[in-house]
Parts: C-alpha cells; sequence; structure tokens
C-alpha cells in the first residue's frame, strides 16, 4: 500500500466517527425538517400526506398570534442589544486592576451558571403577587405606587422576562468581551499613550478594531438567544396570560405538542431557522471591517 | 511495519464502526417480555418474589413476565398502586409489575412513545385522547371489567379504556365564612356573582382563590361552562359543525361574560393570573379565600394539607339562569386504563387489568382516592358528598369528550379554552376574542372533512 493510500486510510479513518456523528444528529434531522413541513404529519400516525407549501402559507399569512410570538422574541433581542454597550462598558472596567476585580468577574458570571429553570423559578417567587420580595420592598421603600401584576398585566409581562433573560445572560457577554479585551496586546495602548492618545481615544482605534471578532460572537448569540428563548417564559407564565408572553419557540412547541401538528411546528422551525441566518448576516455586515485591512 | 501501521487503522476503524453499529442496533432481543423502555419509571417493580421464581424455574413452567403501568403524577395513585400491584405479584409469581410515571397528563410524553410504538402494557389515559391512540389499544369489550363498568371509552363501538374514576365539579366554600355574612347556596349563576360581591364588600376574605397563571384552573368556568349551560351533551359535536360558534347568544358568550365580571371587579383577588394552583388552593386552605372552584377530585388533596373537613362545603356550580330549572353537575369519568395493541403480554395485562378492577382491589382504591366508584356493585364511601349532594342535589351532566371531528377541528382552530379564557380575564375585549376565534375556526371547520 502506497503511503498516499495509507494517508488517506488515517485520514478517513479518524474523520469516519464525527462525520458520521454530524450526518446522524445535525443533517438527517434538518433533513427531516424540512421534509416533515412540507406534511400534514400530526405526530404519532404512520402516514402522512404532501401539502406543499401550506404550512409555510398558514405561518406566514394566517397566524397573527405566531407573529405576535415573533414580536415577543423581537424585545428580548431589542432590549439585549441595547445592553450591549453597558455589557462593554463593564468589562472595561473590570479589566483594570480595580481592587476586588475578580470577586465581580465571577459574581458576574453566576446567573448563567445557574440552572435556566432554576432561575425562572426564582423570579416567579420574587414576582409574586402576595408578599413577594419585590413588593415587599416596594412597599418598604414607599413605592406601593409601583406595585403591578408582573406576570399578569399585558403591558408589562413581557419586560418582566426580559429583566429575567438580562438578569441571566449580561454576564456571559461581560466575560466574553473580557476575553476579547484580554486578548488585546497592552503595548498597542502603550504606544497610544506615548503618542498623546486618551481613555476614549484608545477604545475607539485599539479596544474595538481589536474585540471585533467578540462583537460578532456576542451578537450572533444575541440573535439566536433571543430567537430561540424559551425556558423562561414556558417556566414562568406558559406563554400567558393567554399567549401574551408567548415566543415562537413555545408557540411551536404548543403547535407541535398540544395540536398534534408536526408538519406546521417543522415550517415554524424552518422560518426560525431562516430568520436567524438573516438577522445575523444583516448584523455581520453592519459591523462589517471596511478600513481595508 | 507499514504492514503493522495498516493492521492498526483497520483495528481502529472496525471498533468505531462495531461501536456505531451496536449502537444504532434494535435492542428488541433484550426487551423480552417488555416493550416498555426503562428510562423514566419509578422503579417500584413490584418483583416480590419474582427473582427467586426467576431463578429457581416456576413450577407450573410460567414465562416470566414483566409489565409497566403507566400513570400520570397523580400522588395518591402512584402510592396505592406501587403498594397494591406486589399483591399481584404474590398471585401470579411469575408476573411482576412496574408502576411507571408519566410526567404530564396532557398526553405530551405518551405522544413521542406512541410515535416510536413503545407505550407501557397499561397506560392512564383521558377521556379526549382516545382519539390519538385509538390504533394502538387493545379492544376490550369481552373482559367482565368492561361489562361491569359504568362508563366504558367507547370509540369506534369498541371499548378501548375502562375509567378508574368518576368525579363531579363543586364549588367548595368555608361555611363559617358563609355563616358569618350570613350568605346562602347560590342558586343560579347570577346569584353565584351576588355571593362573590358581598364577600369583596367585607374586605375580610379573597372571593374566589383562582390560579389563573396556570391557565388550566379556569377549566370549570370556560371548559364545562358553555358545556353545561347548552344543555347538550353532545355540544362538542355540535360544535365541530358549526362555522362560527363564538358569538352573541351564545353560551360561550355567557361564561366570557362571568369571567370577565370576576375579573373586572376583582372577584378573585387582587391578581388572579399572578398566582398558580398551589398558592390559589394555599389561600383557601388557609381561610384567605372563600371559595374556590374544583372538581371532586380536590377534596382528598384538602384533607392532606389541612387535615380535616372541619370547616369544608361544597355545592355543584349553579349554571342556571332560573332557580327553577333543574339543576346540572358536569360529571365526568377519567383516569380510563387501557392496554396497548403491541404489548407482548396482552392476555396477562388484561388479567391484570381484571384483577385492578375486582371489587377486593378497586374498593380500597375508591376509597382511597374519594372519588366516585365506576364499577357496578362497588359504592364509594364519601360522607362529605353524599351530605353535599343532599342539601343541593343535581342532575348529573356527563361529559363527551371523545368526539373525532371536534377533537381534529379544536386542534386545527388551535383553540384552547384554558388559553381564552385567560386572555379575557386579562382584559382582551370579548368581541376581538370572539371574532379571532370563529375566524380560525371557520377554517379549520373547512378544512377537517
Amino acid at each position: 500500500m502506497s503511503y498516499k493510500i495509507q494517508q488517506r486510510w488515517v485520514i478517513f479513518s479518524f474523520l469516519f466517527v464525527p462525520v458520521s456523528l454530524l450526518l446522524l444528529f445535525l443533517v438527517y434531522p434538518t433533513l427531516q425538517l424540512f421534509h416533515y413541513s412540507f406534511t400534514n404529519w400530526d405526530g404519532y400516525s404512520s402516514s402522512k400526506s404532501y401539502i406543499g407549501l401550506d404550512n409555510y402559507k398558514q405561518v406566514l399569512f394566517e397566524m397573527p398570534d405566531a407573529w405576535k410570538s415573533i414580536g415577543n422574541n423581537g424585545l428580548y433581542f431589542v432590549i439585549h442589544t441595547l445592553f450591549i454597550p453597558l455589557e462593554l462598558m463593564v468589562a472595561v472596567l473590570l479589566n483594570r486592576s480595580i481592587r476586588g476585580s475578580s470577586l465581580f468577574r465571577f459574581t458576574i458570571l453566576m446567573p448563567y451558571v445557574v440552572n435556566g429553570v432554576a432561575v425562572a423559578y426564582m423570579f416567579s417567587y420574587i414576582y409574586y403577587p402576595i408578599n413577594g420580595p419585590l413588593n415587599s420592598l416596594l412597599t418598604s421603600v414607599g413605592l406601593e405606587s409601583w406595585i403591578h401584576g408582573w406576570l399578569s398585566d399585558l403591558k408589562l409581562v413581557n419586560f418582566s422576562l426580559v429583566a429575567v433573560s438580562l438578569w441571566r445572560y449580561c454576564g456571559v457577554h461581560v466575560i466574553l468581551f473580557l476575553a476579547g479585551l484580554q486578548s488585546i496586546p497592552q503595548d498597542l495602548y502603550e504606544a497610544a499613550a506615548i503618542d498623546g492618545a486618551g481613555f476614549w481615544r484608545k477604545q475607539l482605534y485599539i479596544t474595538l478594531p481589536g474585540i471585533r471578532r467578540v462583537v460578532e460572537i456576542i451578537l450572533f448569540m444575541n440573535v439566536t438567544g433571543a430567537l430561540l428563548q424559551f425556558d423562561i417564559p414556558f417556566v414562568m407564565t406558559g406563554g400567558g396570560p393567554g399567549v401574551s408572553s408567548s415566543t415562537f419557540g413555545l408557540f411551536s412547541l404548543f403547535t407541535a405538542f398540544k395540536f398534534n401538528n408536526f408538519g406546521l411546528a417543522s415550517a415554524m422551525a424552518v422560518v426560525l431557522l431562516c430568520l436567524i441566518i438573516v438577522f445575523s448576516s444583516i448584523q455581520n455586515w453592519i459591523i462589517k471591517d471596511r478600513s481595508g485591512n | 511495519m507499514r504492514k503493522k501501521k495498516i493492521l492498526q487503522a483497520l483495528c481502529i476503524l472496525g471498533i468505531f464502526s462495531a461501536t456505531i453499529l451496536s449502537g444504532c442496533g434494535s435492542s428488541a432481543s433484550n426487551n423480552t417480555g417488555n416493550n416498555a423502555s426503562t428510562k423514566d419509571t419509578n422503579s417500584t417493580a413490584a418483583t416480590g418474589t419474582n427473582d427467586s421464581t426467576n431463578t429457581t424455574a416456576p413450577k407450573d413452567d410460567a414465562k416470566p413476565v414483566k409489565l409497566k403501568l403507566g400513570m400520570w403524577e397523580a400522588k395518591t395513585d402512584i402510592e396505592f398502586w406501587t403498594e397494591k400491584v406486589k399483591e399481584y405479584s404474590k398471585i401470579k409469581p411469575n408476573v411482576s409489575i412496574e408502576v411507571e410515571t408519566i410526567p404530564d397528563n396532557s398526553g405530551q410524553y405518551l405522544k413521542v412513545r406512541l410515535a416510536a410504538d413503545d407505550l407501557p402494557d397499561l397506560m392512564y389515559l383521558k377521556p379526549a385522547h382516545f382519539q390519538i391512540y385509538k390504533n394502538s389499544l387493545l379492544p376490550l369489550d369481552e373482559l367482565k371489567a368492561a361489562k361491569s363498568n359504568k362508563f366504558p371509552g367507547v370509540i369506534d363501538g369498541q371499548t378501548l379504556g375502562l375509567p378508574l374514576v368518576s368525579f363531579s365539579e363543586y364549588v367548595y366554600y368555608h361555611p363559617s365564612i358563609f355563616q358569618e355574612l350570613n350568605l346562602t347556596i347560590p342558586q343560579t349563576i347570577d346569584e353565584f356573582v351576588n355571593v362573590l360581591e358581598k364577600i369583596k364588600e367585607s374586605k375580610k376574605y379573597i372571593p374566589l382563590a383562582l390560579g389563573g397563571k396556570d391557565d388550566w384552573t379556569f377549566y370549570p368556568f370556560s371548559e364545562f361552562g358553555p358545556h353545561v349551560l347548552s344543555k347538550d351533551e353532545q355540544y362538542q359535536a355540535n360544535l365541530a359543525n358549526q362555522a362560527e360558534p363564538f358569538g352573541p347568544g351564545s353560551t360561550f358568550e355567557t361564561v366570557a361574560n362571568l369571567i370577565k365580571k370576576i375579573a373586572d371587579d376583582k372577584l378573585a383577588g387582587p391578581d388572579a393570573l399572578g398566582i398558580g394552583y398551589d398558592q390559589a388552593t394555599q389561600l383557601f386552605q388557609s381561610k384567605q379565600a372563600a371559595i374556590i372552584a374544583l372538581g371532586q377530585w380536590y377534596y382528598a388533596d384538602h384533607l392532606a394539607k389541612v387535615g380535616n373537613e372541619d370547616d369544608l362545603a361544597a355545592f355543584p356550580m349553579p349554571w342556571r339562569t332560573s332557580a327553577s330549572d333543574p339543576l346540572p353537575n358536569m360529571t365526568l369519568a377519567d383516569q380510563y386504563v387501557s392496554i396497548s395493541k403491541n404489548s407482548e403480554n396482552a392476555d396477562e395485562a388484561k388479567a391484570f387489568l381484571e384483577w385492578m378492577f375486582s371489587p377486593e382491589v378497586y374498593q380500597p382504591y375508591i376509597n382511597t382516592l374519594k372519588n366516585t366508584s365506576t364499577v357496578e356493585g362497588v359504592t364509594s364511601d364519601l360522607p362529605f358528598f353524599n351530605k353535599s349532594n343532599q342539601e343541593a342535589p343535581f342532575t348529573p351532566f356527563i361529559y363527551d369528550a371523545t368526539n373525532e371531528r371536534f377533537a381534529k377541528v379544536k386542534a386545527a382552530a388551535q383553540y384552547d379554552e384554558k388559553k381564552t379564557a385567560a386572555d379575557i380575564f386579562s382584559g382582551k375585549k370579548i368581541e376581538d376574542v370572539e371574532k379571532a376565534l370563529n375566524a380560525s375556526w371557520k377554517k379549520a371547520v373547512e378544512s377537517v372533512k
């Protein structure tokens, strides 16, 4: 056997397992998802019929509640995006040698480490209308008028849930920013200081270009996280009252399991996949390096 | 040297391939006598003497059989059957029964098992779910237990499940509060609302405990209300043939107005949508709330939490507009036990089902659950409800939730009575809700042939 064939055998043998796993657990289910989205499969019957693009038509034009759910996902996306500059500022502050910064770093990551369902239960208790900690706090500081139905007021419920999401995910963004900041060589800052650059100029011309990749990752995580948001509304409100706090993922779940329409739910999943691709591409285009370097 | 390398590479490849192939292979051969997965089980197998029987070879050469009995997380049921099935293994040493907990009673978990052709041998089902499982269930018509059951689950002419319990819906209340506020049992819907208003005026108690955050707690109103008010036991079947059934003059609208009244006047407390079922029952049990509307099944829960029934009474929800009309009360059978058609031990499963419904087993079961018997000749010992029924007699209104067309139309329209009630309770206009419902219902009726 020639050396070239030997090389191919080794490459083949090493790639066989990961590629097989990839095909089995990623490519095959994705293809099946597309397949189901063109059928009226109920999720348990052995037979299914092809119905063309009917499921897509229904998702896009006949399901106002689905679009309302997407709107709720949009709220998560917008508010999380608005918080990204703040997260970057916190990371910049933590990157400096200040007393207790290591404790802050640990503390800020903690919410992400805690199980999502536990977080949702914890905040359910905090928002509890009868003697809940939040209402008790507001009462003790004389702000009874601020007390609302945190999870029952239609205008407020989604903001209450987004606040939980922010509490949980902001920390991991800060840590990622911190990792990006620490990868920037210090001599760049020193050279800039010699050239007379101030704090803000250094951030603009060194820090921001230096963490572009991290920003890309965080923005991608933001899009996927917002559009796939599921556990917090599922545990805290079940998408309620009614479908007021439902997200697209939750809506798809109910469509598949409660209403036995896996075909329609698959079409929703494909639409969601497309939305993630579109939004991520737009974001990447916006923050593209146009300096020509 | 080169040959050695090739051999090594081939060995590695062979090991990987063998691992994957063995992982993907059928495990049927390992599942003899047990067609269900061993995952997520309560691991309460009543092996009893079974292990020793297996190893020492039974005298009658009976094949060792393991049956799975799937039931949802009803604590009393799980505790009762986990202990009781041990007795069965004494009668039939070759048969062991494993009580398996089904994580939800809305059927989602079992649907996945159905799709994977992996149903437990015996399982609890809700009547509304028969249409989903009917092709995978064994007909039970020839069983003695089927002939003596008052509410057999008959689909397309075949008995597919036998209910363990039947119960009626009640409004539980604290007699001491009624006495203190000089209230009497309401006879009509208007009187019911008046009672709630008077309790609210006292400013001492929350009139109605409602855990609206768990939207299923609206079922006594939104699911059963329109049905009972229609006075038609085939209400659901008829609904499935109407294009726009949710509008002015409909029983749906009557109940929607009642829900809106309760919400607008804060008759269920300041934030009923912010609390769930557990908190609502705690409010009632601690006498902070005066009334709670739930099924007969709640009684055992109340006794377990409070320890006595000293300040507890019940009356049927007065779904009528005139006190001179007969008072219908929603009565339904539940916890249907069915047998999987694909059970490898169907005969043993049938024998076990007969044993479950035999008087010596069923009588202690129904006494423990404090529900009404479904078996002819077995009466439930229910002094609390007997007293309530004497004080406020009613006509049972049998709930038929097995209509196939209704199930299909409802799924196609994505109609959820409880979520709709929560929508109305949260402040959505009834006419807007009705408009949206009628639009989706009409499409669904047209699409379901």
